[in-house]
Parts: structure tokens; sequence; C-alpha cells
């Protein structure tokens, strides 16, 4: 039988009130990025002081959600594709990440109580077989066999479906 | 259920210790976190070609001060970003002069800090170019805290022999386009304004061996003996000593009073005591840390800081022992 194939992506927001040391290092490095990127786009003399005012000026800023994130990267590679914010139902296998985006919430120049960043994680293509007992039952296994080793992940507000492809069609099937 | 905080690198010099077991709770940032190293900007690289094929390139940028009769600017950021061999940038959302879309990787992009000659020197590939733009690189100068000092471009030399010339005929290397349609200097939306050529560099070199261009760009640094005030106006330092086992101190030096709050949090983020907290003088402070009923292993200090130019937040790691 065949199985339709799914990607799973998780968003981890980080702001001023995390403590964990890769949560920290994150939050400090990409503002201390921001202050300097963001002259890019700001007015010299007078700076607009949070993100979303910037935006609203000079709709380029966009870029700085990239250009910020490149901050990020050493302690995203430092993860080796595992991501430590969802283990499993049984907790010794983490969701695998092949990509990230980094994202902007917000942030102020004077303050940097109130930057708030997200980097959205995308795994690997898994054979989705459904959801039993609130958790997406998946097999890192894409090739279609009798019966497959599965990993089961808790359902949990900052982890959706991405990606989502239809079984294939038997090759039995009438033309 | 126990979930083993996963095994990542460790602090130099630090303890080889287990990583505690944690529960797994269902709010995620509770659960434990990897052991990172504080690194450098992800942008603070020498070799910026992120596996993007083309002919060699070495970029050497000299950075001179025109406040300090254009002597040599030590201590400078140096931003620098490129197209591939394609003309495409390394960067998502593509313009409509991109036909490719890139997304997650940063190519071409890279930071390097001047040395006592006012140089940095990248590793790169020969660029390619794109409509309506003659051959560039973007460059970006800050000065050591970080405040811009200038956003500028380079331009190439172009003519028959030049290097912009042969790199585009260059099929064997990827480079596909030739010259056809090409937006020459004069033309430029950039350049065609450079008459006295101060932003065109000088390139010399082969296809075989490679090619390197050399550009001195002129800013308007410190000027002699003023001294150059961090952006952030504090500065805090690694407490000594680290590792400690009774006694360590944290020096902080604040430009204006400020309320000071410094807070320690064990690796799994949970908060273990706070080590000061209240109104600090301009100046030079130490703050002194009693290991209390800390054991040993690593913690993270959080240092907060209020005052008249804003809020301010700097985390770094200590080792009891």
């Amino acid at each position: 039988m065949n199985y339709p194939k799914i990607r799973l992506a998780y968003r981890a927001v980080i702001d001023s009130s995390c403590s964990t040391a890769w949560e920290r290092y994150i939050f400090e490095d990409t503002y201390k990025e921001y202050l300097m990127q963001q002259q890019l786009f700001s007015n010299k003399e007078q700076p607009a002081t949070s993100f979303r005012k910037l935006m609203a000026e000079n709709p380029k800023a966009e870029q700085l959600h990239f250009l910020t994130g490149i901050a990020a990267n050493s302690y995203v590679q430092q993860l080796k594709g595992f991501l430590f914010l969802v283990p499993d139902a049984l907790g010794n296998n983490l969701l695998p990440f092949e990509g990230f985006r980094f994202d902007i919430i917000n942030t102020d120049i004077t303050d940097i109580s109130r930057h708030k960043v997200g980097i959205t994680f995308f795994s690997p293509l898994f054979t989705y077989l459904g959801t039993v007992n609130n958790c997406y039952l998946v097999s890192k296994d894409t090739a279609t066999k009798a019966g497959y080793d599965t990993v089961m992940y808790p359902l949990q507000p900052q982890l959706a479906i991405c990606y989502y492809e239809e079984a294939t069609i038997n090759d039995f099937a009438t033309p | 259920m126990a979930v083993a905080a996963p095994d990542l690198l460790r602090a130099a010099g630090g303890d080889d210790d287990q990583e505690p077991l944690v529960a797994c709770t269902v709010s995620p940032t509770e659960t434990a976190g990897p052991f990172p190293t504080h690194t450098p900007s992800g942008y603070m690289r020498t070799d910026i070609t992120d596996g993007r094929t083309g002919v060699a390139f070495t970029i050497n940028i000299h950075i001179k001060n025109k406040n300090a009769d254009c002597s040599a600017l030590q201590g400078a950021l140096v931003d620098i970003w490129h197209c591939d061999k394609d003309g495409n940038y390394s960067e998502y959302g593509g313009t409509q002069m991109q036909s490719t879309n890139y997304t997650t990787v940063h190519f071409l992009r890279g930071r390097q800090v001047t040395d006592a000659n006012g140089l940095v020197s990248f590793t790169s590939i020969f660029p390619g170019w794109y409509t309506s733009r003659a051959t560039h690189i973007h460059v970006h100068v800050y000065n050591a805290a970080g405040t811009s000092l200038l956003i500028t471009q380079i331009s190439f030399p172009e003519g028959t022999n030049s290097a912009v010339a042969t790199v585009n005929a260059a099929t064997a290397y990827g480079y596909t386009k030739g010259m056809t349609g090409y937006t020459y200097n004069a033309n430029d939306n950039v350049f065609s304004d450079d008459s006295a050529g101060l932003e065109l560099s000088t390139v010399t070199g082969s296809v075989a061996n490679g090619y390197t261009l050399e550009h001195n760009i002129y800013v308007n640094g410190p000027t002699a003996g003023l001294d150059d005030f961090s952006k952030n106006k504090y500065g805090i330092k690694q407490n000594y000593p680290n590792p400690f086992k009774d006694l360590t101190t944290i020096p902080l030096n604040l430009e204006l009073d400020s309320d000071v709050n410094v807070t320690v949090y064990d690796m799994t983020g949970r908060k273990v005591g706070t080590a000061y907290s209240g109104n600090m003088y301009a100046g030079e402070n130490n703050i002194p840390l009693n290991r209390g009923n800390l054991s040993s292993g690593t913690y993270l200090y959080k240092v907060a800081i209020a005052n008249a130019n804003g809020k301010f937040e700097e985390s770094k790691q200590m080792i009891v022992r």
C-alpha cells in the first residue's frame, strides 16, 4: 500500500524570556547583527527604532530577515541536523531537519528586551501513516514497503505539516 | 519520561561533565538545550564560496581613514557580497533580475576585520553579471563598534583583455553569458558618475591561476585621539578566575549610571540565582559572585543593563569546579 508523504515544520520563537544557552546566544547575536544590518536601510539621521516601523518606511528592509539570520547560522549548524526542542513520544528520537528559515518578529534598536525572532525548521520527507494517539505517525523511510519502522511526534502548537504529497498511483490502477 | 540532553560542544577548558537528564515537558523551551560554544557571527570568514563554482578569485580591500591622513584603519569590520557566476545572489525573495531562487544558503557573503595594515582578504569566485548592472562587489564598512562608516560598491576594469571579458568567455568554468547584453561601467546606474575612477579596482591574474583584486576604500574613521566608544555604551568581560571554586569577579564597564541585573542560569535554562540587582555608577565596576550552593558545572550569567541609552543584555558562560 502506498502512503502519502509529508514534511513537518517547527517554529521556535526566541525572545528575552528564553534562558537556555542556545536560545540566549541566538537572541543576543542576532540582535547585534540587526543593529549592524539595519543601517543599510534606515535613515542615518533619524533611524526608525522598531523593525516594523523600518519596514513601513522602507519595504526593502524585508531583506533583514535573511541578513540578520546569518548570525544564527553557526548555532543552527551546531545542532547537527537534530532539533532538541522536538523529541518523539518516547523521548529518544529528535526531529531531524534539513533546512531552516529565520524571521524577525519585531525588534528595537534602543531596547533589546523587545527583540523577538523565529526560526522555522523543516524536516526531510517522511512517509505519513496517520495520526495515532495525538501523534503524527511517520516513517523516515520513503520507499514503499510492507512494514515501516516508525516514529511518533506529538501534536503540539508550533509543529505543523508544511508539505503534503498524495500516495503514488498503484501500478495496477486502470489508466 | 526522560530525555538525555544532546551531547554537543563543550566550552573550551570545561569539565567533561555528563549532561543531566531532564523531564520531557509540554512546553518545548523547558527541555534541556545543547551545550553551544559562543561563536563569532556566521559572517566572519575568509572563504565565502560555500560551494559556488567559478574562476578562483582573491579579494583584497585596504581600508584607509580620511580623518587620519589616509593611514590604514585597523579593527574596522568589512562586509562584502556579490553574485555567483550566473548572476544570482544568496537571498530569498527573488527579484526580476534573478531567475533562480536560493533560499537557505548564504553563499558569497562574508565579514572580516581589518588588520594593522587596514587589509581584509576574501577567497571567492569571480562574480558573474546580471541585466542592467556591470560586474560589481558590494561593500559595507563599519567601525569596531558596528556603526556604519560607508556603504559602497567596487567596479571592474573593462576592455579586450580585461578579467571581466576573459572570465565571461570561460565556458569551461561555467560562465555561459559571455558579454551579450552586458551593461558597461559608463552606462551603469551606480558607476556612470565615477569619472575619477574612485570605485574602480585593479584586477590581475589569469583564468588558470585565478585572479586577484586590489582596491583602496576611504572612510571617515575615528579622529585621532578620541576613544571609539562602543555603540552599546558598556563593556562586559569574561569572569575571572574561570573556572573558579568559591569566588569569581565579573568586570563591567559602564559609560552611564545604569540599573544592572546579573542573573545566573544553569545549562537547562533554569534560574539558579541573582548575583547583583541595583544601581551602578559609570566607569569600571567589578561584580563579585559567590559560588554559594551551586554544584560543579557550567552556568550562564546574564547581565541586563538599563540606562538613558536604552536596554542591553549579554550572556557569558562560567564554570564552577
